[in-house]
């Protein structure tokens, strides 16, 4: 496995504090697949999916980027070949919308480089593609919480790496947005052009978009698989412990919380 | 399409302004003071076809002296610039960390026992480098090296220090204490070389704008730095060094000026000056003609008593902030952090 957008683990444990949040995880997210992390609150999501994007050291077991192991990398090798969304942000100094998502190409601009018109005509493109196009100027400290949201994932999409790491894109959108975005960043994917891990809390959303799950149970145990053997009633209601109705819906189940 | 933005030609601008302001107020503070000297005599001074006492004055006091406020000035508003990245709050300032309490420990201690010049900057010197040993590794226990407690370790350093200053300004006799309660102020008074300074200001701005792009990664946070591929720990480690010794060469040279290192790099900011690659040239340039004003002042004003140069900088650069953030804030209803 040489090739672009794979990530692998192998005997994955992560602990924080004295909890053990995922026990010998064996993953392979392999290239084009679209993977969901469901899980209640605390259940280790986001510390996954730091640990997978080398953020943060496993308690043991490896990770492998393209067959590399990813501690043997450095971060500017990394950031050329995974990206990630972060949950959320603070920005304790004025930017503009532009030069935040100019950022995204650093990994690639050598020390006394300077963002070139080609640098910032993908970064136009991309706020273009999340409809912020005409904020460019503006300062990221007047946009809303949705706006904000939109100019991460244009900031990741500047980037353009093989691998996406997601945590809850859908945060602060509206419903149009929700579906906007998850198409836009699932797009590199259906095109066989990247690869997606990405946290949701909405299970409809994951199933419409996702084809590969990953639970995780907050006690080390995990589960996954594609689709339709893992979103099942009684998998779904022990993870969030919570009743799960499916009713039929045009796009196939819907699940409705009881 | 989008109109192009403004990121090329603005800094060029801005930084041909600074340099245009760096050189004026060279010069009205080489022409400044007790002998008054004119244009056409400072030019031929400066082009060497005049001697006696003005040229003398100009070359062997005015000119060192201005040199070495220049360069304070610069030291202090290039570390603030880089404290507020390291520790990612934009109320950080060159001395937040305590590298001013270790100095001015040193400092009155050799001004208590009498010594002085070379004494004086050495002993300030090495109690700041002390002081940023010791919160480096009070603050660096069990791997962790988080901005809070970097910032907590050296706020707490740095009180323990006030009381260290506290106790030489109560045992100090009456006609040691002005000379102490100067120097706490920031004092450029002392004659002295202001080589040691330039030198690490040159490598430190170079090395500092190599940085540029990182720091404006790592203003946005450790997580999405390293995401991005800035080797976090590495660089902070290598800012909070760099940013230690410019503020070490800083109060070594004139004590501990206050309000530079703060203020500057945040006027910037409002001027637009967001990219750190402008953003430090620009801090030099600024805190360079900041205190050299101000000691021009500081110097003249009140002639022949000399005030300390830290009230004149607070008191320029208080009201030019100010007005600045009320414009600002008045323009885009934001307010800048």
């Amino acid at each position: 496995m040489n090739q672009a957008g794979n990530l692998e683990t192998c005997g994955l444990q992560i602990r924080v504090a004295d909890r053990v949040l995922c026990r010998q995880l064996d993953l392979k997210i392999g290239f084009g697949q679209v993977w969901c992390l469901l899980g209640r609150n605390g259940s280790g999501k986001t510390t996954l999916l730091h640990t997978l994007a080398g953020l943060r050291p496993p308690a043991s077991g490896k990770i492998l980027l393209n067959g590399t192991n990813l501690d043997s990398l450095r971060r500017r090798q990394v950031a050329q070949q995974i990206g990630v969304l972060f949950q959320d942000h603070s920005d304790p100094f004025p930017a503009t919308v532009l030069e935040t998502a100019l950022t995204g190409r650093h990994p690639y601009l050598g020390p006394w480089e300077r963002e070139t018109s080609k640098e910032e005509n993908m970064a136009v493109d991309r706020l273009k593609e999340v409809e912020l196009d005409g904020l460019e100027n503006r300062s990221v400290a007047t946009l809303s919480g949705g706006e904000r949201r939109r100019l991460g994932i244009a900031t990741l999409l500047t980037q353009d790496p093989p691998i996406l790491l997601l945590d809850e894109p859908s945060n602060h959108l509206d419903l149009h947005h929700q579906i906007r975005m998850l198409e836009l960043l699932t797009r590199g994917a259906r095109q066989g052009e990247c690869t997606i891990l990405m946290i949701l809390h909405d299970v409809n959303l994951a199933s419409r978009f996702a084809d590969h799950f990953l639970l995780l149970f907050g006690d080390g145990e995990t589960l996954q698989g594609e689709r339709d053997a893992v979103l099942r009633q009684d998998l779904l209601e022990r993870l969030y412990a919570h009743p799960m109705e499916p009713v039929a819906a045009p796009h196939g189940t819907a699940w409705l919380p009881g | 399409m989008v109109t192009r933005t403004s990121i090329p030609m603005q800094p060029l601008g801005l930084i041909t302004g600074l340099g245009l302001l760096a050189g004026a107020t060279v010069l009205y503070s080489l022409s400044t003071g007790s002998l008054d000297t004119d244009w056409a005599q400072l030019g031929r001074i400066l082009s060497g076809s005049a001697e006696g006492l003005a040229a003398s004055v100009v070359w062997d006091i005015r000119l060192p002296r201005t040199i070495t406020a220049f360069t304070t000035g610069a030291l202090l508003a290039l570390a603030g610039a880089l404290m507020q990245v390291l520790l990612r709050n934009p109320l950080a300032d060159p001395y937040i960390l305590g590298i001013s309490g270790g100095a001015a420990a040193g400092a009155l201690a050799t001004l208590l026992l009498g010594l002085g010049g070379m004494w004086l900057h050495g002993a300030a010197f090495a109690g700041a480098l002390l002081s940023m040993l010791l919160v480096f590794g009070l603050s660096h226990s069990r791997g962790t090296w988080t901005p809070t407690r970097l910032l907590l370790t050296g706020v707490v350093v740095a009180a323990g220090w006030g009381a260290v200053i506290g106790f030489l300004l109560a045992i100090s006799t009456d006609s040691t204490l002005r000379g102490m309660v100067f120097w706490l102020m920031g004092d450029l008074s002392y004659r002295q070389n202001p080589l040691p300074g330039v030198v690490v200001l040159i490598p430190g701005l170079l090395l500092a704008m190599l940085w540029g792009r990182q720091l404006n990664i790592l203003a946005r946070g450790e997580l999405p730095a390293a995401a991005l591929g800035v080797e976090v720990v590495p660089l902070r480690r290598a800012i909070y060094v760099l940013g230690s010794l410019l503020s070490a060469a800083a109060v070594s040279l004139a004590g501990s000026v206050g309000f530079v290192g703060l203020i500057i790099p945040h006027l910037l900011r409002l001027l637009g000056a967001r990219d750190h690659r402008i953003l430090l040239p620009a801090s030099v340039l600024l805190g360079g003609s900041l205190l050299v004003l101000a000691d021009t002042l500081a110097r003249t004003v009140l002639a022949p008593r000399q005030l300390p140069v830290g009230i004149l900088t607070a008191l320029i650069g208080v009201p030019v902030f100010l007005f600045l953030l009320h414009r600002n804030t008045a323009q885009t209803g934001e307010t800048p952090a």
